[in-house]
């Protein structure tokens, strides 16, 4: 989320508006804007409509794996602020660029929390998206 | 396994979510107005 935060205008410059989805409960996610500074769109989904329109997956297993732990270590030992688990740590995020006709451009779904796409993936998407039509491949 | 595989040129599923003041705000608004959206689904606020 940082690193969407520094990036910020260069999603701004291709018209693209960022919005998070999350699930968690209103004061929750008050909290969490006020202490990451994000200028993003937040939108709360409390019964998981959209996670689930999606195709977002669900596993404990994969959330707390080997690989999430050391993620966490290293975050923590970097000097990353441990919120604590805010809710239901197996459901698994994603993301997902649509077009302004309601076309789905780009999806990304997690296969565990330390998966997500790069910025450099996501920019690229809304790069060739730009494109002229008969440029396209 | 979750059925539903949304891919590149799928139609964006729309449903109503909530904004921080409680009002509904269907999705597809996100991307009205000639805008493209990044949806970003967060796993939890940890």
């Amino acid at each position: 989320m940082a690193q969407l935060c520094q990036h910020l205008p260069e999603f701004e410059a291709l018209n693209t508006r960022i919005v998070v989805i999350s699930f968690g409960r209103p004061d929750q996610a008050g909290i969490w804007l006020a202490e990451t500074n994000a200028l993003f769109t937040l939108l709360l989904d409390p019964e998981r409509k959209a996670y689930r329109a999606y195709g977002l997956e669900y596993s404990l297993l994969r959330s707390w794996s080997l690989n999430v732990w050391l993620r966490y270590a290293q975050l923590i030992l970097s000097g990353r602020k441990w919120r604590g688990i805010q809710g239901d740590s197996g459901q698994l995020g994603g993301d997902f660029i649509v077009d302004s006709n309601g076309v789905i451009r780009f999806a990304y779904r997690s296969l565990d929390p330390t998966d997500r796409p790069s910025i450099s993936q996501l920019l690229a998407a809304l790069e060739d998206d730009a494109k002229p039509s008969d440029n396209k491949s | 396994m979750n059925p539903v595989n949304l891919q590149p040129n799928d139609i964006a599923p729309d449903v109503t979510l909530l904004g921080l003041d409680g009002q509904s705000v269907p999705l597809a608004r996100m991307w009205q107005d000639r805008q493209i959206a990044l949806l970003v689904f967060l796993r939890h606020l940890g």
